[in-house]
């Protein structure tokens, strides 16, 4: 049953649309979750491989010592931060729009930010060891090099996890007690504990609000800080087209640009699948898309600058590098991210392409294509013709860390799978705030 | 390596030790009071000779608890001064080879090689001899060896003689015969001079590959380097005529191109030259000399060679008044048909500008001399085939490998009932044989060699045997006395082993020069200094100008096709080395490929057959086709393809099977007055569709104006050092405080002027430090282990570049890149200026080496290290020879230069002992000890009067890269090129 976009749901409405968003799965979900899993597995099994006989069986070489498992990295801590954007600068901004797809997009963080998580430990060569990075006491006083961009990113992405956890449990609480209430059973009291025993009070309403108010004053310069962090990894470096300062503002508009076109890849489907047509409206889609556009438009600032920066420095290897990426062995992954980036979402100055999903969905895929070979482009081929030519070389995939890559997407998409199937995707509490309430309005 | 193995070694050689070499028969258990020379921790060094090729130079073996874990340089020794090449530090690896024959084996009906015990195996050979004895058929017994010049080879004549064998072939593939010929021509003397190159002030090379092969390329480096290197304002001139730029022709100062087999006409016409205008030498006898070379047409000659008739003019103008100067030639891959018309030209070029005496010296003559021709070797080969052979020895050849196919050399075994090979690796010759009975290694042996007169080196066992094998002296010696039936003390052959019949020669040797001093003493004392040399003096010799034999010309008459020019590999001599894995990844000099072999073809040619790169080509000559990847030069002449000689085995053990083809397969085999004519057939190319890429780890040999490799005019050069003006250089504000060097501050100077890219520092570095050899895949995708690479650079028109080569190794940073990035203090500056890693706190997230400018760290990215990996580098018994005071890394950790933080630390230690500081020499890195050109200098920088802090100084300093602000402690000293030559 297709609602008008126009048409007001009651709270009763919303209750029944959301909470049956988990009713029990239909046998697509589960097709979709073993194709998934299977991805997962192999992907697994892949990295169990890498473990087992060497960093060897990923492609990475000399100069190539970083590769697909860095830029994964970097593409997946950049689809967090559309998540916190959402929820918490949008939420400071009173924008209401964001009230039906802040959960979602939250998810989406957290999941994100596990699988970037991933990342470091796969590509360390000893990961046993990768606890080293802590800082933990021992009796050796051995601490980490708190010089390093890499123990920097330890802290900011483990503080990004921290907070993202922790305010979208937050966020979830009252919706979870509202599943309670409409459940039986075995579920009633497993959604009964994890309510922590909200009632709905008065005086929990306004903790909640003030903690939910706290958390997103707190998750806000996470938003700036967390790329910015990830970004050093690359302008601490030496290597030509990474020492730069252009990178912080760089990386991180380039995280939300990606951040959003995850967003519409997730939310676009979820709207036909649960029917949510009322809560998740063309206006949404309208408002992410200019998102998207804005934050285009700066990454084709920033590309320009970095190409000016490279020809304007005269310094010969900074143009070497950028002549060979432009040109050479990977010259198609460069102008594809040209392409993605820079001129697919100019689509979306048409308020037509706007609302129309199948157009937006096919310029989020892309720019996610894109995005990931922005990553790609400044770490392979920005390794490969670096300062010295003796070792200058092609990266090649191998079979390997080809699966871990994919494996990762499964990751992801299984966290996300089974997230809407146990919660609600979008918020109840929030969605009813933005609605007229029943007893104020006597038309209803 | 096995706890209890580990208790055998050091409990027998301990015992050999003591002993001198007998087999102690208590080898399992540990000694319970241990001898007072072994001391656990602490190295004995053993001086011997290393036998990788007939060159002969002095070894000093490190032996830590009962193995021999490094070679060096025997400091002491004339011929190489302590320095050692890419193959003789090699050395250990024939040693330690997995392949080894580990005890003799007797090929049974099947065909199937199956172990006997050593008494069985004598016991059937003796009686093989004694039946022909009886039979007065001693003339069915041939021996064929490699070139000995000492008392085995006497020893093995003296047995010959005992049983009527037929005399002994001594088979060098390369034996340089031309030299000896011409010498007997022109000089009446029967022997190969001696070439003084660091006396010369030009040298003139026709195709000699002196740094390389040619016959003692230890010794010439040091000459060359010492001649040509800029002291004291004067610098010698080095110039090389080669259709191939090999890797002597990149360190020329000019490399004239000339077309192949056209070295005689360029002699000619530089004799002409001279005598027309009169550059002669007093003294010399003009009309012979006129007779001689008859009435060449410069202008002819210069088109015929290609080279420009102004060039043949300069030159001839160079040599003649260079006083003296130094004419060579007669490399392997330019002896052709008429390879002693070559020779004589030259010896009346070097008689015409009065070198000969001064440059060329009769007397210290080369022990190449005393090889059999290469017919004697066919005339072996024949009667084989004839069936007059009934019992063949072979000790140390491999004839089935390095003679041309066409002698079917293989055939003519098949014709002999019973082959006897002492091989001590399997290899095509061994293959054929019925009986194998293993010789010592070098290193496990007592022997002597002469690589010239007046210098005899002493070889004793540096280490028990690793594997069941006998000195083939002690085999010939109860077998031969078996065969005659005579017992010990008694007969032709009484000694008890061989080691009495080389004490028994020594004592003529003391007597005759040491007549004063007890044999004992004398003997120790040899052993110690590893031999005796003394001054031979030079033999005047007159010159006999004859006219030319004829119009030989070099390549067969009436063909067609590119040139076939085939060489000795620097890295395998003649097939010898390639069953050795450092070797095979260690890449070549000049094309930079490792582990396989190739076509070098001609740029142009390449166009016209479409064949890129890797491509496999047919390559057929009228005697037979082989078929290899493609290497496309540019420097290359047209009219020329170029084929490395050493690989292609085929049972050579795992590490030298299918490796590329052998281009000996093309040859001819008919004599010529030269022997073996190498350079002779003409060639047809086909592509056959197939690829086979090459392993090539330098990405570009272009810079792209990054002035990695420096260099400088001689003329700026000579000015800098009378100024003395010291390099400007870039100041790099920093905002933390100069770091502070309490003691010591290490820091190297490479000179890469003095650098020939030879790749020894490579392979020494490999042993001292344990580093893992890796494969072909491995290396072609950027992930070889060595710690220190030589670059090849170039610079200039690509059909006719200068070449640079540049040691790249850890640079020691002071402001090191890798060190901040770390995670985990893995990487981190020591207080002596080390730029340290830590293996054991390594957590392998390789920033490092992303912001390595230089690219000098190694990543693990296998388990080389653990036996039960797939990848282990160590098979049995290579693990005895691995550093014990170095780790063997494990996998997932980033390895890298320590500038051999081991041998610092000893240094130091032995210091303290003493109660002084360090000072130069105290500690030499291993790539610095075994330089043939001395290029690398380490030290203490803290100290301004140390060596590698003058030299650091030098105007010719630069530091790579120096505009990152790395500060790098390793100062290069630019190469001064000549404009000699150049326009």
């Amino acid at each position: 049953m297709r609602r008008d976009d126009a048409h007001q749901p009651t709270y009763a409405d919303v209750n029944r649309d959301v909470i049956g968003t988990l009713w029990t799965p239909s046998p697509a979900y589960f097709g979709w979750m073993s194709i998934v899993g299977l991805i997962l597995t192999a992907g697994i099994l892949a990295w169990t491989w890498q473990i087992y006989i060497g960093m060897g069986a990923a492609g990475k070489r000399t100069p190539q010592n970083w590769a697909m498992y860095i830029t994964s990295f970097v593409f997946w801590i950049g689809i967090g931060h559309a998540g916190t954007l959402i929820s918490a600068i949008l939420y400071l901004f009173r924008a209401r729009w964001r009230t039906s797809i802040y959960r979602g997009a939250e998810a989406m963080t957290v999941f994100a930010v596990m699988t970037a998580g991933l990342f470091p430990l796969i590509h360390a060569g000893r990961m046993w060891f990768a606890y080293w990075l802590l800082p933990y006491p021992n009796q050796r006083y051995l601490w980490p090099n708190f010089r390093s961009p890499l123990v920097w990113d330890v802290f900011a992405i483990s503080t990004y996890l921290t907070i993202s956890v922790v305010f979208f449990s937050v966020g979830l609480l009252p919706d979870i007690a509202a599943i309670r209430d409409a459940s039986t059973g075995w579920k009633r009291k497993i959604y009964g504990v994890l309510a922590l025993g909200w009632e709905g009070t008065d005086r929990q309403w306004r903790h909640y609000r003030r903690a939910y108010g706290l958390l997103a004053a707190l998750a806000t310069p996470l938003v700036l800080s967390v790329h910015s962090v990830v970004s050093w990894d690359f302008a601490m470096a030496l290597v030509p087209g990474w020492h730069s300062t252009l990178f912080a503002p760089f990386f991180v508009d380039g995280a939300i640009f990606s951040g959003f076109a995850m967003v519409l890849v997730l939310i676009i489907p979820m709207r036909p699948l649960f029917n949510l047509y009322a809560y998740i409206t063309n206006r949404h889609l309208d408002a992410i898309a200019k998102l998207i556009l804005v934050t285009s438009l700066v990454l084709t600032y920033f590309y320009v600058c970095e190409a000016f920066t490279a020809w304007y420095s005269g310094d010969h290897f900074e143009r070497a590098s950028l002549f060979w990426k432009a040109t050479r062995n990977y010259a198609w992954a460069f102008w594809l991210q040209y392409f993605c980036n820079s001129l697919v979402p100019l689509v979306l100055f048409s308020r037509r392409a706007r609302i129309h999903p199948p157009t937006l969905y096919v310029v989020s895929i892309l720019v996610l294509i894109g995005m990931w070979f922005e990553r790609f482009n400044i770490i392979v081929p920005g390794l490969g013709h670096d300062f010295y030519p003796y070792t200058w070389g092609i990266y090649y995939p191998t079979l390997t860390d080809t699966l871990i890559v994919i494996g990762s997407f499964a990751w992801f998409f299984i966290l996300f799978l089974g997230f809407i199937k146990v919660m609600p995707s979008v918020s109840i509490v929030e969605v009813k705030e933005t609605l007229p309430h029943p007893l104020k309005d006597p038309h209803h | 390596m096995k706890r209890r193995d580990f208790f055998k070694i050091v409990g027998a050689s301990t015992a050999a030790a003591m002993t001198g070499c007998a087999r102690s028969p208590e080898q399992i258990l540990p000694l319970v009071i241990p001898p007072d020379n072994l001391v656990p921790g602490v190295a004995s060094w053993f001086s011997s000779v290393c036998r990788e090729c007939p060159a002969g130079c002095g070894v000093v073996a490190r032996n830590r608890e009962g193995r021999i874990v490094k070679l060096e340089g025997n400091p002491d020794h004339p011929v190489n001064r302590g320095t050692l090449c890419i193959r003789g530090q090699a050395g250990l690896q024939g040693l330690y080879n997995p392949d080894r024959v580990r005890g003799p084996l007797r090929r049974d009906a099947s065909g199937a090689p199956k172990p006997v015990a050593w008494e069985e195996a004598e016991k059937f050979l003796a009686e093989r001899l004694a039946a022909l004895i009886k039979d007065k058929q001693g003339r069915r017994i041939a021996v064929l060896t490699q070139l000995e010049s000492g008392s085995l080879g006497r020893l093995m004549d003296a047995w010959g003689g005992a049983l009527g064998a037929r005399r002994r072939v001594a088979y060098e593939p390369f034996n340089y015969e031309a030299v000896r010929a011409a010498s007997r021509v022109v000089f009446g003397r029967d022997a190969i001079p001696d070439y003084a190159f660091e006396d010369a002030n030009v040298v003139l090379s026709f195709g000699a590959d002196f740094l390389e092969t040619w016959l003692s390329p230890v010794a010439h480096a040091r000459g060359f380097a010492r001649m040509h290197a800029l002291a004291h304002g004067r610098a010698g001139t080095s110039i090389h005529v080669e259709p191939r730029l090999s890797m002597t022709a990149a360190n020329a100062d000019e490399w004239i191109r000339n077309t192949p087999g056209t070295e005689r006409l360029l002699a000619v016409a530089l004799l002409k030259v001279i005598l027309d205008e009169g550059l002669q030498a007093p003294g010399v006898d003009l009309a012979a000399l006129r007779g001689a070379i008859g009435a060449p047409d410069v202008g002819a000659i210069a088109r015929q060679s290609g080279v420009p008739a102004e060039t043949i003019k300069r030159v001839a103008r160079a040599l003649a008044k260079a006083k003296p100067g130094l004419a060579v030639g007669g490399g392997v891959a330019v002896t052709g048909i008429d390879a002693v018309d070559v020779q004589v030209a030259i010896h009346l070029l070097n008689y015409a500008t009065g070198n000969v005496g001064r440059t060329v010296r009769f007397g210290p003559d080369s022990a190449f001399g005393k090889a059999s021709s290469y017919a004697d070797v066919l005339a072996l080969t024949e009667s084989m085939r004839r069936g007059e052979i009934e019992v063949l020895l072979v000790v140390h050849a491999n004839p089935v490998f390095t003679l041309p196919a066409t002698t079917a050399f293989a055939d003519a075994l098949k014709k002999v009932p019973l082959v006897v090979s002492f091989a001590n690796q399997p290899d095509e010759t061994s293959e054929h044989a019925h009986l194998i009975l293993p010789d010592l290694h070098p290193l496990e042996s007592w022997g002597d060699f002469s690589p010239r007169e007046g210098v005899v080196g002493l070889m004793q066992p540096t280490m028990a045997p690793v594997f069941g094998s006998r000195a083939v002296g002690d085999v010939l010696i109860a077998v031969g006395r078996q065969a005659l039936r005579s017992a010990e003390g008694k007969g032709p052959l009484r000694w008890a082993t061989f080691q009495d019949y080389l004490k028994e020669q020594w004592r003529g040797i003391a007597r005759e020069v040491a007549p004063g001093t007890p044999f004992d003493q004398f003997w120790e004392e040899a052993l110690r200094r590893g031999g005796v040399w003394r001054g031979v003096p030079t033999v005047p010799v007159k010159a006999q100008p004859v006219a030319m034999a004829s119009k030989r010309t070099a390549t067969e008459d009436g063909a067609q096709g590119p040139t076939l020019l085939t060489y000795p590999s620097l890295r395998f001599y003649d097939g010898r080395g390639a069953n050795k894995p450092w070797l095979q990844e260690a890449p070549d000099s000049m094309t930079q490929v490792a582990w396989d072999s190739w076509a070098e073809i001609p740029a142009e040619r390449a166009r016209t057959l479409q064949v890129r790169q890797g491509d496999l080509v047919r390559i057929a000559s009228p005697h037979g086709a082989i078929e290899l990847p493609a290497y496309i030069s540019e420097s290359l002449h047209p009219d020329a393809v170029a084929i490395p000689i050493g690989q292609g085995h085929t049972r050579y053990g795992r590490y030298a099977k299918d490796r590329g083809a052998n281009p000996l397969a093309l040859l001819p085999q008919a004599p010529t007055p030269g022997g073996l004519a190498f350079l002779s057939v003409r060639l047809t190319l086909t592509k056959t569709g197939g690829r086979r890429p090459l392993a090539i780890p330098q990405a570009t040999a272009n810079q792209d104006e990054r002035e990695l490799a420096q260099h400088v005019g001689l003329t700026a050069a000579r000015e800098l050092e009378l100024r003395g003006a010291v390099p400007e250089k870039a100041s790099h504000p920093s905002m933390y405080p100069d770091l502070k060097y309490p003691e010591y501050r290490w820091g190297m100077t490479i000179d890469v002027d003095s650098c020939i890219g030879c790749q020894a520092c490579v392979i020494a570095c490999k042993a001292e430090n344990n580093v893992p050899v890796v494969g072909k895949e491995q290396v072609a995708y950027g992930r070889d282990m060595h710690w220190l690479r030589i670059e090849r650079w170039q610079e200039g028109p690509p059909h006719h570049p200068d070449t640079l080569f540049l040691p790249m190794l850890c640079q020691h940073c002071e402001v090191a890149p890798c060190e901040p990035v770390c995670p985990v203090f893995a990487s981190y500056h020591t207080q002596e200026g080390l730029n340290a890693q830590v293996y054991n706190r390594c957590v392998g997230t390789r920033y490092c080496n992303n912001n390595c400018p230089y690219h000098v760290r190694r990543f693990n990215w296998w388990d080389y290290g653990s036996p039960a990996s797939s990848s282990y580098a160590f098979p049995d018994p290579l693990p005895l020879q691995l550093n014990p005071d170095v780790t063997v890394r494990q996998l997932g950790v980033m390895e890298k230069c320590t500038m051999c933080i081991q041998r610092i630390i000893g240094g130091k230690d032995r210091a303290r002992d003493e109660g002084r500081k360090v000072t130069d020499g105290d500690i030499l890195t291993a790539c610095q000890q075994t330089c043939p050109t001395q290029a690398i200098v380490f030290g203490n920088l803290k100290d301004p009067s140390s060596r590698a802090s003058r030299v650091s100084r030098s105007p010719r300093g630069y530091h790579v890269l120096d505009e990152l602000g790395t500060r790098p402690a390793i100062t290069y000293l630019k190469k001064v090129t000549r404009d000699h030559g150049k326009t």
